[in-house]
């Protein structure tokens, strides 16, 4: 235990963290910088699901992926990485799309992927398994994150309709990836030890251009499937 | 008519809903609108009048990990 001594929380909290089970959708700028936090903060197990392979591209910002890695899946490589960081993490890989039996084998998601298509998909994979989700999505000098307790609190489809448009997904600096994998990370902390979140029924958004925090309330939409 | 959209004075020619100020605006892609700082769900865009004084925002969110 004494490797989270400074993780200053009781013994309780922490024992809940390493008995935790938490599914991380997509392996690339957001999902590498929540593998890093909540393989610093303890928790059990991890199960990483990514069918994409390292390109030399995603190393700005990508850091659990090293440079002798190209190539190889992300799923493995950060696989490799937990594993060099905290060998007692159980690692789970999934080098396919996420699917819906894979949220039931965990007690929260969290979104890293990078469309709307799939994070669409996801909100409906964690409504159907009764299992929280994190969602988050960063582009540019934006970012956005909110906690979803499924069928308790809005969802995505509460907040955004039914239309899945993409948007740009052309790129974005470490800094700001790695801020809104930190606060999804935050949000995954707070949910597994509290049982609660910041962002239900509520959305983060930052702008990083002047670093402008809003929290902005959505309540459940009557008419969204959830 | 005078409102206010994203912190921004904005004069509108004459009384719409919210439905044909997205519209007016060709606004695209992934957004949420906020009028008065309550959410207005997109069922409700066609029958949300916006009024002298109104203050808008647009919420826009992206989708890139």
């Amino acid at each position: 235990m004494n490797r989270y001594l400074k993780n200053n929380l009781s013994k309780e909290i922490q024992e809940i963290l390493q008995s935790a089970k938490v599914l991380i959708c997509g392996c690339g700028g957001l999902g590498s910088g929540v593998i890093s936090n909540l393989a610093g903060l303890g928790i059990g197990t991890l199960g990483l699901c990514d069918f994409d392979k390292v390109e030399i591209t995603n190393l700005n910002r990508q850091f659990i992926h090293k440079y002798e890695n190209i190539g190889k899946f992300k799923t493995e490589s950060a696989r490799e990485w937990i594993k060099s960081y905290n060998p007692d993490i159980e690692v789970k890989t999934y080098a396919e799309p996420a699917k819906e039996w894979m949220f039931s084998e965990y007690d929260i998601a969290v979104d890293c992927t990078d469309n709307f298509k799939i994070k669409f998909q996801l909100n409906d994979f964690a409504l159907n398994t009764d299992k929280p989700l994190v969602h988050a999505g960063v582009q540019g000098e934006q970012g956005q994150v909110m906690s979803i307790i499924p069928h308790q609190t809005s969802c995505l489809r509460c907040v955004l309709g039914d239309n899945s448009e993409e948007t740009e997904n052309s790129g974005v600096i470490s800094p700001v990836v790695n801020t809104i994998a930190a606060i999804e990370s935050l949000e995954v902390f707070k949910l597994i030890a509290n049982k609660e979140a910041a962002l239900l029924n509520k959305v983060l958004f930052i702008n990083f251009k002047n670093y402008s925090f809003k929290t902005i309330d959505f309540s459940k939409n009557p008419h969204c499937i959830c | 008519m005078h409102i206010k959209v994203n912190g921004k004075p904005v004069e509108l020619e004459y009384e719409m809903t919210v439905g044909e100020f997205v519209q007016d605006r060709a606004l695209k892609g992934m957004f949420a609108i906020e009028k008065n700082l309550k959410i207005i769900n997109k069922e409700d865009y066609s029958t949300e009048l916006l009024q002298e004084g109104d203050s808008i925002e647009i919420v826009g969110f992206v989708g890139g990990g």
